[in-house]
Formats: structure tokens, sequence, C-alpha cells
């Protein structure tokens, strides 16, 4: 089955939300990492509703809208969301509050929109949606399954129209633990710039004149021990799909300065000449930031010149993934 | 539903045993795993009772044999799920190049949040590891290599429902041929965070929690791990196995009516009960127990109350919550109910709702009290419903 | 009295994060949930926290915050007779 992405929407550290057409620019790094560029939230939602939401359940609410908006949809036939490390900005003031005051006196709000599925079930809640609505968080490839089982959904032939996104924000408190454990890991600087963001995507099984581009495969692999195994891995993923190496002409690597030999083998095994951008230099790094990628690569795809994008990412090699998009 | 999905083995720990025999011994004897809080730090514990896992996190490492050297990666959460996934792996005979190919998709809400809470009292010192055992996949990461499995992995995170979405997710890595076997279910422990964050919503009963009682007055938090091996047909034949029973309908939808509570005429529960019908091909009047959510909240139990009766009118079937059993153990709930009702096709078992005496004058609907087993149960449907309106329904029936 | 309304508005407010509106605007008579201005059950949680932290007043049972939450004035009233 055919899939396709209608509409795209991203909320990250470039100003991909307000962009008629694609401009890259190296975003600003504040406190260390780069922070999203976030629009006037109040001519979106409305204002009595926006009270309660942190950064995540903003980000995510607008981005979903905005893509249910530009794709005509009133109401998807499922609303499908990873996040790597959930509404990290209400978990991290529950439980500070919660050692402040020695376990008392507690405000319910933050621990109420501290749940991994807040952001999901806030945008069925405000456009009054009752089908399926799943999240997803499974660290660094989070919003792969929620790719593949927006993918599934649609084969089931259990929805026609899926709302899929990656939500991911942080605070600094988040960047200087995660910062220290890489540290601590490696003997030395961890190297990348942390990163957060929120993309969504209205997926299609219907040919049409809004098809933007289309959502080929997605896959993740773990129990890949040398170079020589991501090599065979990748080459199966792209026989499976039909195609060669030397098919792809753009390739979104999750490359962030780390000197990856995984990194480094998936652009050998693509000729030279073929573009790579690596899209952690716009996002930073984060547990969904393959949402941002797929959000560029559409962009690529429709707005320019790009055939078949494949999007590689990893998580130091414990685990693998690989998304392809095509033009319709 | 065309494509036949087994159920090969299943797994279990929670506050009424270790396994499956520890677990039924329980409900026959009436026995509540609920009682004063001993292992979890709280200055809450003489105020409420609690489902502990009977164990402290040391004998913990010893049921499994975890080397010294590798406990700091596992929290909790991560103990008990590997338990039970190890137990559903055992249980449905697999052999090591079966599980290395098998997926394992998990279900929590919290993750490593005992951990965490470690963590935030001590910024500056905290322990590197416990810092990255934070985040929920990280459980089922510690579950699959202990299990020896490299395939696909994944975890849900849909508050209470997770167990079940988690389930869902494996039934379609089978369907969409990306899988043969999935381990899957659910893992949640207690901590101080999900203690503290249901004390604030007022949602407690300081006293044992009375399901589907017109005195209701809220819940017990648990802890558990429940996991079922799910099989595709062609890997069943292969492995001479003989299936406990199938998965033949699920369903999930959503309320859309509140961020915590149920709406009253129980909107995303009844699409859930009616869509998991339509995909298992069956007619209400086909099943033949419930095991309802039931978590002895004022709101959930009428919701979900109401909710039946829209789909099964006058002709409702027997149904329970083992809640006042484990307590609400949140993501790992649907795991352990669907490991229960595995058992229900299987041996014909209906569980006792203790602590029931009066029904809710709204809905004059009467829960099973008694201990029975070996009654004809072809199809057992169990209901699962969480915050920000999300409601799952999955049918298990008789091969 | 009317110095603890004021107050209440302010308090209010604040905890509730309730954006773009001024003590003003409210009505110490109106209903603060439903209709008026809008409050929930999530709110009437906040609001027990805020009498236990504020004014020392513990409510137990909050099917019991209906009743006194339904306008600053009731609450005002509350506060006053339940306070030492």
């Amino acid at each position: 089955m055919d899939i396709f992405i209608n509409s795209i929407s991203a909320i990250s550290p470039v100003d991909s939300f307000n962009q008629e057409n694609l401009l890259l620019q190296t975003p600003e790094m504040v406190d260390g990492w780069y922070k999203c560029i976030e629009p006037d939230y109040r001519e979106i939602i409305d204002p009595r509703k926006l009270r309660r939401m942190s950064k995540a359940v903003k980000m995510g609410v607008t981005t979903g809208l905005k893509a249910l908006n530009d794709a005509d949809i009133a109401n998807p036939d499922a609303i499908i969301m990873g996040t790597g490390i959930g509404c990290i900005l209400d978990t991290e003031k529950f439980l500070q509050q919660l050692i402040d005051n020695d376990e008392s006196l507690l405000n319910p709000t933050a621990f109420i929109q501290s749940t991994h599925n807040t952001v999901a079930g806030q945008i069925a809640l405000l456009i009054g949606c009752n089908s399926y609505n799943f999240t997803f968080t499974q660290k660094t490839h989070s919003f792969e399954s929620a790719l593949l089982e927006s993918k599934m959904l649609m084969n089931d032939g259990e929805a026609n129209t899926v709302l899929v996104g990656g939500i991911d924000e942080t605070t600094n408190n988040t960047v200087a633990l995660m910062q220290r454990a890489a540290c601590a890991q490696s003997d030395k600087d961890a190297g990348y710039v942390p990163g957060e963001g929120s993309s969504f995507f209205s997926l299609s099984n219907e040919k049409g004149t809004n098809n933007i581009a289309k959502l080929i495969d997605v896959s993740v692999k773990y129990g890949i021990d040398t170079t020589k195994d991501l090599e065979r891995a990748l080459q199966e993923f792209l026989v499976k799909n039909g195609l060669e190496f030397n098919d792809i002409d753009l390739l979104l690597s999750g490359n962030n300065n780390s000197e990856s030999k995984w990194y480094n083998a998936v652009n050998d095994c693509l000729s030279l000449e073929k573009l790579v951008i690596s899209y952690k230099d716009y996002c930073g790094e984060y547990d969904t930031a393959s949402s941002f990628a797929m959000w560029l690569g559409t962009k690529l795809i429709h707005e320019q010149d790009a055939q078949k994008v494949l999007i590689y990412n990893t998580d130091e090699g414990y685990s693998h993934s690989f998304i392809l998009l095509t033009k319709c | 539903m065309t494509d036949k999905i087994y159920i090969s083995g299943i797994g279990i720990i929670s506050a009424i045993g270790d396994n499956i025999d520890e677990s039924l011994h329980s409900f026959a004897n009436y026995k509540t795993g609920i009682g004063s809080t001993k292992y979890l730090e709280t200055i809450h514990k003489n105020k409420f009772v609690t489902g502990e896992v009977k164990h402290s996190n040391t004998e913990l490492f010893e049921m499994l044999a975890i080397p010294e050297k590798m406990q700091k990666k596992y929290t909790r959460t991560s103990l008990i799920g590997t338990i039970a996934a190890n137990q559903a792996v055992k249980s449905a005979g697999l052999a090591q190049g079966d599980i290395k190919d098998a997926a394992l998709v998990s279900a929590t809400t919290v993750g490593g949040m005992d951990k965490t809470e470690k963590v935030f009292s001590n910024k500056e010192q905290a322990s590197i590891d416990f810092i990255l055992t934070h985040r929920c996949g990280d459980s089922t990461d510690r579950m699959a290599d202990y299990i020896g499995l490299s395939g696909y992995r994944s975890t849900l995170s849909t508050a209470c429902s997770s167990g079940t979405n988690a389930i869902i997710h494996g039934v379609r890595l089978i369907r969409n041929g990306l899988a043969d076997i999935v381990i899957a279910g659910g893992a949640d422990s207690l901590s101080k965070f999900t203690l503290n964050g249901f004390n604030s919503l007022m949602i407690f009963d300081n006293d044992f929690c009375k399901p589907f009682d017109k005195n209701r007055k809220g819940l017990n938090l648990g802890e558990g791990a429940g996991f079922v091996v799910l099989e595709s047909e062609q890997s069943i034949k292969k492995r001479n196995k003989t299936p406990l029973c199938l998965v033949s309908g699920y369903a999930n939808a959503n309320d859309a009516y509140h961020q915590t509570a149920s709406s009253p005429e129980g909107v995303g529960a009844t699409l859930s009960m009616q869509n998991a019908l339509k995909k298992a091909l069956l007619k209400p009047d086909e099943i033949d127990y419930i095991n309802v959510h039931g978590t002895g909240t004022e709101n959930n139990d009428l919701s979900e109350g109401v909710a039946i009766k829209n789909i099964f009118k006058d002709n409702i079937p027997p149904f329970s919550s083992i809640k006042s059993f484990t307590g609400h153990t949140l993501g790992a709930a649907a795991g352990i109910e669907a490991v229960f009702s595995v058992l229900s096709v299987k041996n014909g078992i209906i569980y006792p709702n203790i602590n029931f005496k009066d029904p809710i004058d709204e809905l004059d609907m009467v829960p099973e009290t008694k201990y029975t087993s070996d009654n004809k149960l072809k199809h057992v449907l169990s209901n699962s419903f969480g915050f920000g309106g999300n409601n799952s329904t999955i049918i298990f029936s008789a091969v | 009295m009317e110095e603890l309304k004021e107050k209440l508005k302010a308090q209010l407010i604040e905890q509730l994060n309730l954006e773009d509106v001024e003590p003003s605007d409210i009505e110490s008579s109106e209903p603060l949930f439903g209709d008026g201005l809008g409050l929930d059950s999530i709110d009437a949680l906040e609001i027990i926290v805020l009498l236990e932290k504020e004014y020392s007043i513990k409510i137990e049972d909050p099917k019991k915050g209906k009743e006194i939450f339904a306008s600053i004035d009731t609450l005002a009233e509350f506060i006053t007779k339940n306070q030492n």
C-alpha cells in the first residue's frame, strides 16, 4: 500500500513553523543547547486552554493542529506519537516539588501533564477525536515506532488518515544530567549540541493532488555488531523496497559530530556525489530528532529536487533506524 | 479477524505472587496482596495501603541472578519486568534462536522513576547510571538484553491502558510479517512520584479499594509486571506447540472528554468494546466473562458500567475486577490482566471481586465475588482505560 | 472580608495561571466553575492545595469543594468561618 504525506508542520530551533520556503540557518545556542523558536501560541490556541500546557504540549498541539488543518482533515482516523523523554518539564516540576515539600502540598496539574500521552490526548480533546490514540516511548526510535504503527494500521485497513508526530522538549537540568552521563561514558566532551522540537505529519493512503511526498518504509534494527552488518541491513532494507545504494540521492544523517563509525559506514555505502546533510546541525540532538529529519526530507522533496531520501540515525550503535521517503 | 494470532506463553509477578501458581493460589484463597507499605520509602507509609511486590530489590536481583556489576543498570521496573518476561519466554518453551529474532513490546508509565527520584534529591552527586535509566524505553532494553532478544522492541506509554496497546502493537508486527514471535505486556514499579501524584488527585481509598461498590472511595496503587508471548500460526506449527488461546479482537478509542476523568456516557469505553467485538466478529452475547478495568474510583466504575450497559444491554456477562487483589498497577495493569484473562479462557477461571457489598445505584450491576474454575469461557473481554481519554479493549478466545 | 476577596482573586489568577484575567475581571458573586470563569475539577484540586498552603484549611473530601468554591463570596465566607 502507498502512504502519502499530505502536510507537515514543525517547531524547531530553526524557524521552521512560519517558513514558507526552506531556509536553513544555524540555530543560536543558548545555555549550551538549541532551544525551539516558538510562535505566539495565543494566536493558535484558546488562551483559556493554554494555561495548563507546558512547552511540549503547546508545541505538540500547535504543530499537530496545523498539520491537520493544512491537509484539510477535521478528524483523523488515528493520532500516533513518539516521545523519548516525555513531558520532562512537568515531570521535573512535580519531582522537585515532591522533594522540596517533603511529599506534601503538591499541585496536581504538573503530575497530570507529566504523562507521556498528554500531547496526543490533548489534540484528541481539542478536536473531539474519538479514534485510535497511541504514544510510543522507545528512546531514540520513539518516532520510528509511531511511524511503523501508522503504516501497519493503514495496512490493516483500520485507518485512511493518520496524524503522526515526534516530540521532545528539554530543560537546562536535563541537558546538564544527560551531558554528565555522556561525558562519563566516553571520557570526553559529549561533542554534540542537545536540542528539542515537535514535527507532525498528515498521512493518507489516497493518491491525490495534495500529496507532497511518499513514505515508503521505516525500519529499526538491533544486534548489529559490525559496520559490515550495518551495510547488509541497509542493503536489505533498500532491496526490499526495490532500490539500490545508488538510487538514494539525499542522505539525512543523524551524525552529531561524535566521530561515529556507523555514520561513516552509511556515508561510504552511498556514493560520494550524493548529498549528505547532518540534520542535527539544525535541530540538535534529541530522541525524536528523526521526525525533524522527516520534516526536512519532505520539504526538500516537495520544494526542491530531491527524489529518494534516506534518513539514518543510530544510538551509538545500540539501535539503527532507516526511514525512506520519495517523490510521489 | 482472519489471521490467527496465538498466545503461547505467560509470565507474571505482582503483589499476589511471584508466578502463575502463587497468583492463582491467592485468588482461590481470597488473599489480597494489598497491605501496609514496606519497601517504598515514603512519608505516606502508614497512610496508604499499596500492592507491593513482596521483595526488596536485593531479593529481585537474586531471583534473576544478576551479577553485582550489572545491577546498577536496573531499576525496580526493569527488574520485575524482566522476571515476568523471562517467565513468559520459558512458559512458551522458546529456544534461544526463537528469542533472538523475536520482538519485545513493553508498557510503562514511569519506567525508572524510582531511580530518578534519587537523582533529583542529590543532582550533583547522582549516579550516572540512574540518569541513563530514566527513559521508559530503557526498562524494555534491559528486559531484551537479559532474555537474549536482539530484534525490534518498543514501549507504549498511554497511562493505564498502555499494556493492551503494547499487545496490539505486537499483534500488528506479526500480522504485517515483521515478527513471528512477540513478547508483549507491561511493567511498572511503585514510586514516590506516582504515589504522590495520585494523592494530589485525591483518588485514593485509604482503606482497601472496592471496585464497583456503591461506597467505593478510590483506588489503591500496586506494582507488578505481566507479559504474554504472541505467536503466528506458522510459528506455532513449526514449533509444534499447543497454544493457550487466541487474540481474537482488540481496539483503542479516545474518550475526548477530559484530561483525567471519563465521560458520564462512557463514550470512549463503549467505542473500544464495540470495535473490539467487530474485529473479533463476535456479538455481545458471545462474550462469557469480562475482566473490567474497575479501579474503584467513583468516576471509572460508573463510566465503565454505563459503557458495559451500552454494549450488553440487559444481558451482561459475569464480570469482575482483580484490582482489589493487585492494586492498580498502571502501565502494567493491562499486561497483568491479559495474563489472568488468558488463564480464564484456558482454565475457565472467574476471579472474585473482593470487598464488593452493594451495587452502584445508577447501575445495579453485581460483579462475581466467588472464585470458580472449570467454567466454560470461550471468549473473555478485558478493558483497560487511562488518562488522556485512552480506552483499550482486547478479546481472548479459546483455540 | 473585601480585602480577603481581592487577595483570593489574585491568588486564584496566579495559582491557576489564568492568563489575560485581571482581579477586576472577576465578579465576587459570579460562578467560578462552568459558565463563569470556566474552572474545572482539576482547578478545584488546585484550590484545595491553595487553601491548605495559604490558609491552613484542610478539605479531605474533594466533593465538598463544589459548594465552597461556588464563587469568591462563598470561598471567602468559608475561609473566614474556618480560620482559627
